[in-house]
């Protein structure tokens, strides 16, 4: 809202708009380096893009793979990242998550819910109390056990 | 680890051998972790110590690698003598060795348990025969900290999940043992990591704490426990494995790892800070990291095994937060070292390779079921 009120008043507002389509405008400054290449009215095509290669070898940040040659650094760099990250993380992610059931184990999970689901409706309990069939339980004897203590 | 390696091929120190070394015991890990057979893991279990050993002798930084390599290789080599006695044993008694076809060898001696068993746990490391593990961090090269973090211990707890299935008889009368002294060892352990000053130190501390853990989980003998220790040795590795990377970059910077030194780093490098942040609360296991799936669980699998365990585990907890949360305060804010001249920016290397660590480790707790219960 300030900024608003400030903005309406309008000095600081017709300069900012001067100074933006002015490219003529001269901006007196005691700092040589920059007014070479900013102030010049029509620059060229070529002695941007020479200028700009020039600036970029001389600044060069290596990404951390070669501090000498700048090829081997990026070529390192490019081909880390598309190992890991575009063949094993997207693309080892891809084949993770669409692989098919390894061992059946969301289908009998699936199985297990709907026959739940079933027994439920029916009023049945959960688990048949004699999913095994109780005379083929063979159980030692109470001379076998012994002292053997049972823990259920 | 041939990301965290950089300084070995810039100053070409026998960069050819290193790669070698590397991969060499990438292929011995492969094979350890692949076998089916009990001789042939044994193999491999005992193969991995000559390329660690030449990776911390040959790349470590300081003169007291030597010493290191002797606890290294004496504390896993005196346990592991057993183990082979342990194997020849299950052979005479059981006729084969393989995984799949192993049950109750019949062998009604408790030495057998303890050959069995001692030497995945010197290699895991229980907290009385741990002293080989900072040591052995501290003065090995990044890349042998972290195939040590990340995967060499696991060998230990692998190799106990696939032996106690056949210990079983001797696990529910003796297994009380090494529960209290992983518990009590680990609470110990991260009061020791609250004075530590060296920050490698300090992180191969904090594993021996989460070890303590995992090794109470697998000796429940319960499923969760083993599916809870299972987890949590996946996110221990990748966790401890992405801590020692930030450790080495900040040593690579400032030439120290002692934590009066590194401090303040949010004002030197504070695209750093937000791994920092991430891995140290991911140690710690605040939400949403593996290493919470894994803590859950196996906090679930010892309090069902017994309930006085919570006064262990209770302390265990805090205790982690509170040195993880120190370390990362007093790393990251406040004012940092004045004796630093330089400080140079984040690559883009050691930023992949860290985010490739955190990655797994915050993303893998979305897929619960098939991580856990992959057993």
């Amino acid at each position: 809202m300030a900024g608003v009120v400030r903005m309406v008043q309008g000095s600081v507002f017709r300069r900012s708009i001067t100074l933006s389509y002015g490219k003529n405008v001269r901006i007196i400054s005691t700092s040589k380096k920059n007014r070479e290449t900013v102030s010049v009215a029509e620059p060229t095509d070529k002695s941007e893009t020479t200028e700009s290669t020039i600036v970029s070898k001389k600044n060069w940040v290596s990404y951390g793979y070669d501090f000498k040659r700048q090829e081997d650094d990026t070529n390192a760099m490019h081909s880390t990242f598309f190992f890991s990250i575009t063949l094993c993380i997207v693309f080892g992610g891809f084949v993770f998550t669409y692989y098919p059931d390894v061992l059946l184990r969301d289908w009998a999970q699936r199985e297990a819910y709907l026959e739940l689901r079933r027994r439920e409706a029916q009023g049945l309990p959960p688990i048949d109390r004699n999913l095994i069939d109780p005379q083929k339980i063979v159980l030692p004897s109470d001379e076998e056990l012994a002292d053997t203590d049972i823990i259920i | 680890m041939l990301l965290a390696r950089e300084s070995v091929f810039r100053s070409s120190y026998f960069s050819e051998f290193f790669l070698f070394m590397v991969l060499f015991l990438m292929i011995i890990l492969f094979c350890s972790f692949g076998s089916v057979d009990l001789f042939s893991f044994y193999l491999f279990f005992e193969g991995r110590l000559v390329p660690t050993l030449f990776l911390i002798l040959g790349w470590g930084y300081q003169p007291e690698r030597l010493q290191a390599g002797i606890y290294l290789i004496l504390y896993t080599l005196f346990a592991s003598l057993p183990l082979l006695v342990g194997v020849i044993g299950v052979y005479n008694s059981s006729g084969l060795l393989c995984f799949f076809f192993l049950s109750d060898p019949c062998l009604s001696r408790v030495f057998f348990y303890f050959c069995m068993v001692f030497a995945f746990l010197v290699r895991i490391p229980l907290f009385l025969v741990h002293l080989w593990l900072p040591k052995a961090h501290v003065e090995a090269p990044i890349s042998g900290s972290m195939i040590l973090a990340g995967v060499l211990l696991k060998l230990g707890g692998y190799g106990l999940i696939r032996v106690m299935v056949f210990l079983v008889n001797f696990s529910f009368n003796l297994n009380f043992f090494w529960i209290s002294i992983s518990l009590l060892g680990g609470f110990l352990v991260r009061l020791v990591c609250l004075r530590q000053t060296d920050l490698k130190s300090l992180v191969a501390y904090s594993s021996v704490a989460h070890i303590g853990i995992v090794v109470c989980g697998i000796m429940t003998v319960n499923y969760w426990g083993f599916c809870g220790s299972y987890v949590l040795m996946i996110a221990h590795g990748l966790c401890s494995s992405g801590l020692f990377c930030l450790v080495n970059i900040v040593y690579e910077r400032t030439g120290s790892r002692s934590l009066l030194v590194n401090r303040g780093l949010m004002c030197l490098i504070p695209r750093m800070s937000i791994w920092w942040f991430l891995l140290r609360s991911c140690n710690m296991a605040a939400p949403p990291s593996l290493n919470l799936l894994g803590e859950v669980v196996l906090f679930r699998s010892l309090v069902s095994w017994s309930w006085l365990t919570i006064l262990m585990l209770g302390g265990l907890s805090f205790f982690g937060a509170a040195y993880t949360l120190y370390i990362y305060s007093y790393s990251q804010h406040g004012s940092f070292y004045s004796g630093i001249y330089s400080c140079s920016i984040f690559y883009v290397r050691e930023f992949l390779l860290v985010f490739l660590h955190w990655f797994p480790l915050n993303l893998l707790i979305l897929f619960r079921d098939v991580v856990s219960f992959w057993l």
